[in-house]
């Protein structure tokens, strides 16, 4: 019944904050790393100075609208031509919303407006569905709308079809800037969500804000200052982020369980992290895939990273200072025609979910309705007390990343720029300046770590056998543990969904792992690696059942001095046909965008 | 399209301005109306009668009058706190929601000839015509309620059309003379509230109309049924505390207590109701009086009287037809705790955007559980619930709080 795991490396323990590596670290090493000199962590990785912008200071009201009520298509004035007070403009806009009609366009005048309450629209006006709401300012840095006095979000939307917000700037929310929830069809076009203060953890959490809606457009828009994300998209579909700028966010673009995105021509410069593709264990059945990051111009994010930190393993708080480009958990991502330079950790990281929290590899609790007597077990009454992320994967998600490509990209690192950084990483970081110390031959200028550097552990997992099975791997010993029990509880009228996990998520790796090719560096060579090596070998997992990182077999491999900073044809090699994203199209009534559409001239979409 | 009207001189800084026309200093980020709950109100005598009143129904539908008193729906118009007009009643739930120690006072009115349909789990099915009204007051300690100790803030209704359920907030002047419909929200200083032995000073926030849909949504099979995007059972608006469980418990409407399903049953305002009280679900009852002793006596009291809380607070967003369907908090009372613990939140990450804590709820640590930490909150864009909340409900947060603390932290450690 109960899949048998001898690998005791297996954490039965929640150590919620323990990364997987620090027990990977033996005591010797790490007694070795802590002799090693210890670097300067200063956490001011930027050189912008922290002026806020004032461009805002001097900013005139006025008004220029005319009216027109035109059924279908009226156009609603904000504020009037002898009255620009903050409260005109914000009582004319809520009393509109109060009264909208499909088709409405509100037209926001010029100017600096402070607000003391959130504009929320949620799709019903009196009870009437209402759709196709345009809120139009007079530019993205002409109306500024100022939310820092409204409790929570600065404009929430949610079960409202067909938005288009544009030429507007919405300031220092106290939490989301711009919101849209459960809707089909959003435009976000030059609209700027801005807190004015650099860094600052009291900043709101995200600028642009679609979640779980679909035929997303998000384009000529800033983002400025969120301590979370700038540009967020989550639980979507159909998406197209393009020619956007986001700077000194901790995450400047994020897609998260989210299908079909189209991520390019954007600038994304000076946050924590550049662009994140994330892949969480919510539990809602929405998990990511298909997303394509291309022709983005990714620099120097190395701002400290201000996020809340909360113990949440996927948080956005994980981000290591001075990263391009995160995958997460996420399977079947492009990322290709980037210039990603002057990152001081890695231009780009790629992950399981086994490296922010080991629990995913833990072994499965089997004592269905506490039935095996021993009181010390505790009892498996639903699907969620069989393992920590029993839920998430039943319902779809995978800790894995497979089918990731990365071709074609600009990677340069600008000397000095190696400061390698980050609480997630912070025992890898460890281990590869302790391998440089060992190693002085890897020469002045190069960086600690590799420019590509992909955790491992996830496919290592996937690809060892488990000890005494049957044939199966570690990770599918787990999973098919999980749906054992999830089909006891079943049988045993504990639960009632008859879920079970797609094996197919866990099958061996293939040639869909990670693969990266034609990737152009500066004047240095470039290193791809992985932490740990994704097959296992002689030494792969220590006397005591626990992987050991490559750069821990150093000593007892000769092979692996040279697989540290790079796998030339190993891990990160690529199989005939590597996997190739499809376009996106966005579909907004009769219009459409994207590489297929309005953009399929542009040069971007001919990479 | 402007709903305002000219307010009385001596009310210039009063709320049903709504900003819009002259008299406003136009500072939005100035809370308008001062407050001082220490002075009840005190009617103006004239303005104030009492006289025979009914529901003028054919207004209720217009839905469009700009002082409440037009509707007649109390026998004295500044006055909603009692004496319906007839085909009037009402109702209390077993637990309220809890708006900044505001008292409310909740009135259903049925047009004749028809009835509300009993629903077991749900909202009733009410008729065509239906108005309900929830008027809010403060007093000045909270040791004393009742309308001669207390300020009218608020009365909002919710009307049944042929479409369907509208809103409708009025907001009241200082002298408690006059509410007059106001779209736009207001917000109002209240100074020195004195509960227990605190005291309290905090902006009340009567919500715009556009608010009131924020949690009076109901989306049938969440997005579940959704195709490409498109939702065929799409949400429509409902009222929220009409339901049995919180209707089945007693009100004394001035000859004792008596149980208010009984009581709309024999006043014709419902049917459908099963015959045997048994067959009908209902919660424990809470309110701010409730000794915690008397419910932490008993696990299976303590977590009934925490779930009808976070139902009646939390749990019109927090399932899955309601707006806050993306997170991984949820919280209906329909779905009972054992063998769905992580679906209400236990040992499960938030979505995104945590506060100190990012495990929602942790069985036997409340500090440390993210649930507690956003009820016990006053910061913006943290604190939970989103509307409605300037002030920290301490026996609710202590409620729940010993809820998880009293919870098994084995639940987790797998």
């Amino acid at each position: 019944m109960k899949p048998t795991l001898q690998r005791n490396w297996l954490a039965r323990n929640s150590s919620s904050n323990a990364s997987f590596h620090s027990r990977v670290l033996s005591k010797r090493s790490l007694a070795l790393v802590i002799a090693a000199a210890s670097l300067a962590m200063s956490g001011c990785g930027s050189d912008d100075d922290d002026d806020n912008d004032a461009v805002t200071a001097e900013l005139n009201k006025a008004f220029n609208c005319s009216a027109s009520d035109t059924s279908g298509q009226r156009v609603v004035c904000i504020g009037s031509a002898d009255d620009l007070t903050d409260s005109k403009v914000q009582d004319d806009l809520i009393a509109a919303l109060a009264t909208a009609q499909s088709g409405d366009t509100f037209v926001l005048p010029q100017g600096r407006y402070n607000f003391t309450s959130t504009i929320e629209f949620n799709g019903l006006v009196d009870n009437t569905v209402v759709s196709h709401l345009t809120f139009r300012g007079a530019g993205m840095d002409k109306t500024i709308i100022d939310v820092s006095g409204a409790s929570a979000d600065g404009f929430l939307f949610n079960n409202t079809d067909h938005l288009i917000f544009e030429d507007f700037g919405v300031y220092e929310s106290n939490n989301n800037a711009l919101k849209v929830t459960k809707s089909n069809g959003v435009i976000m076009r030059r609209v700027a969500a801005v807190w004015e203060t650099d860094y600052q953890s009291t900043n709101g959490a995200y600028g642009l804000y679609p979640v779980e809606t679909s035929n997303v457009l998000i384009e000529d828009s800033y983002v400025k200052g969120s301590a979370d994300a700038g540009i967020y998209v989550g639980q979507s579909d159909k998406i197209v982020v393009r020619n956007n700028v986001a700077e000194k966010n901790v995450a400047g673009i994020e897609i998260e369980n989210s299908t079909l995105a189209d991520v390019y021509g954007n600038r994304a410069v000076g946050n924590t992290g550049g662009v994140l593709v994330f892949d969480l264990p919510i539990g809602n059945g929405k998990y990511g895939s298909g997303v394509r990051v291309f022709d983005n111009h990714i620099e120097a994010n190395n701002a400290p990273n201000f996020a809340n930190v909360g113990d949440f393993a996927g948080g956005v708080h994980i981000v290591p200072p001075g990263t391009g480009v995160i995958i997460l958990s996420t399977s079947d991502v492009e990322i290709y025609n980037n210039v990603i330079k002057d990152h001081q950790t890695t231009a780009i990281a790629l992950t399981s979910y086994l490296l922010p929290d080991d629990q995913v590899a833990s072994a499965p609790n089997a004592d269905v309705g506490g039935l095996d007597g021993n009181d010390a077990t505790p009892a498996v009454n639903s699907y969620g007390d069989i393992h920590p992320y029993a839920n998430a994967l039943l319902d779809g998600w995978s800790p894995l990343v497979r089918n990731i490509h990365i071709r074609d990209n600009a990677i340069s690192v600008a000397a000095g720029i190696d400061n390698p950084q980050g609480s997630l990483i912070e025992d890898i970081v460890k281990g590869y300046q302790l391998f440089h110390a060992f190693y002085p031959d890897i020469t002045a200028g190069q960086t600690t770590v590799p420019h590509i550097l992909y955790d491992g552990i996830g496919e290592l997992l996937t690809n060892t056998p488990n000890p005494g099975g049957a044939g199966e791997t570690i990770l599918q010993a787990v999973t098919g543990g999980i749906n054992q029990v999830a089909a006891a509880l079943d049988a045993n009228g504990l639960e009632s969904d008859g879920r079970q996990i797609n094996m197919a998520l866990f099958t061996t790796y293939n040639g869909d792992g990670v693969c990266q090719q034609n990737n152009g560096i500066d004047d240095q060579t470039l290193f791809a690696a992985s932490v740990f090596e994704t097959t296992p070998g002689a030494h792969t997992f220590d006397d005591s059942g626990s992987p050991q990182a490559k750069i821990q077999q150093y000593g007892m491999d000769t092979t692996m001095v040279g697989r540290v900073m790079s796998d030339p044809n190993g891990v990160m090699g690529c199989p005939a046909t590597p996997f190739d994203g499809t376009p996106v199209t966005v579909t907004f009534d009769q219009q459409s965008y994207g590489c297929t559409t309005d953009d399929s001239d542009s040069s971007s979409c001919a990479l | 399209m402007k709903t305002y009207l000219i307010c009385i001189a001596s009310a210039a800084m009063l709320s049903a301005c709504g900003g819009s026309s002259g008299g406003s200093s136009g500072d939005a980020g100035q809370p308008t109306t001062p407050t001082t709950p220490t002075t009840p109100t005190t009617p103006v005598t004239g303005q104030c009668q009492s006289s025979a009143k009914s529901v003028q129904w054919d207004k209720v539908i217009a839905a469009d009058a700009q002082n409440l008193a037009d509707y007649q729906l109390f026998s004295n118009p500044c006055d909603p706190t009692q004496n319906p007009s007839a085909r009037g009643l009402a109702y209390d739930l077993s637990v309220p929601l809890f708006t900044d120690y505001a008292s409310k006072y909740r009135f259903v009115f049925i047009p004749p000839d028809k009835k509300a349909q009993y629903h077991a789990s749900e909202t009733f099915d009410f008729p065509v015509g239906t108005v309900i009204t929830k008027t809010f007051t403060m007093p000045a300690d909270t040791s004393q309620r009742g309308i001669d100790h207390e300020r009218l803030l608020e009365t909002r209704l919710l009307i049944k059309r042929e479409g369907g359920w509208i809103a409708r907030p009025y907001v009241w002047n200082e002298q408690g003379t006059e509410a007059q419909w106001d779209l736009t929200g207001e917000n109002l200083v209240i100074d020195d509230l004195k509960h227990l032995n605190e005291s309290f000073n905090f902006t009340y926030a009567v919500p715009n109309q556009n608010s009131c849909t924020t949690c009076h949504q109901f989306n049938p099979n969440g997005d579940d049924d959704a195709v490409d995007g498109v939702d065929p059972t799409p949400a429509f608006f409902r009222p929220i505390g009409p339901k049995a469980r919180y209707l089945n418990s007693d009100y004394d409407y001035g000859q004792g207590p008596e149980n208010q399903l009984q009581k709309w049953l024999a006043e014709g305002l419902l049917e459908g109701l099963p015959a045997s009280n048994t067959d009908i679900d209902s919660t424990p009852e809470f309110s701010d009086s409730t000794a915690l002793a008397d419910i932490t006596a008993s696990a299976q009291l303590l977590q009934d009287t925490s779930k009808a809380w976070l139902d009646i607070n939390c749990g019109h967003c927090h399932r899955k037809e309601g707006q806050a369907s993306n997170t991984a908090f949820r919280v209906d009372w329909n779905i009972p705790w054992l063998g769905n613990e992580q679906y209400h939140g236990a040992c499960a990450v938030a979505v995104s955007g945590a506060g100190e804590s990012s495990i929602i709820i942790i069985p036997g640590d409340a500090d440390n559980s993210l649930l507690y930490q956003r009820m016990h909150t006053q910061e913006p864009g943290d604190a939970m619930p989103p509307i409605g909340r300037n002030v920290i409900h301490q026996e609710g947060t202590a409620l729940v709080k010993a809820w998880i603390d009293a919870m098994d932290p084995s639940l987790c450690s797998l």
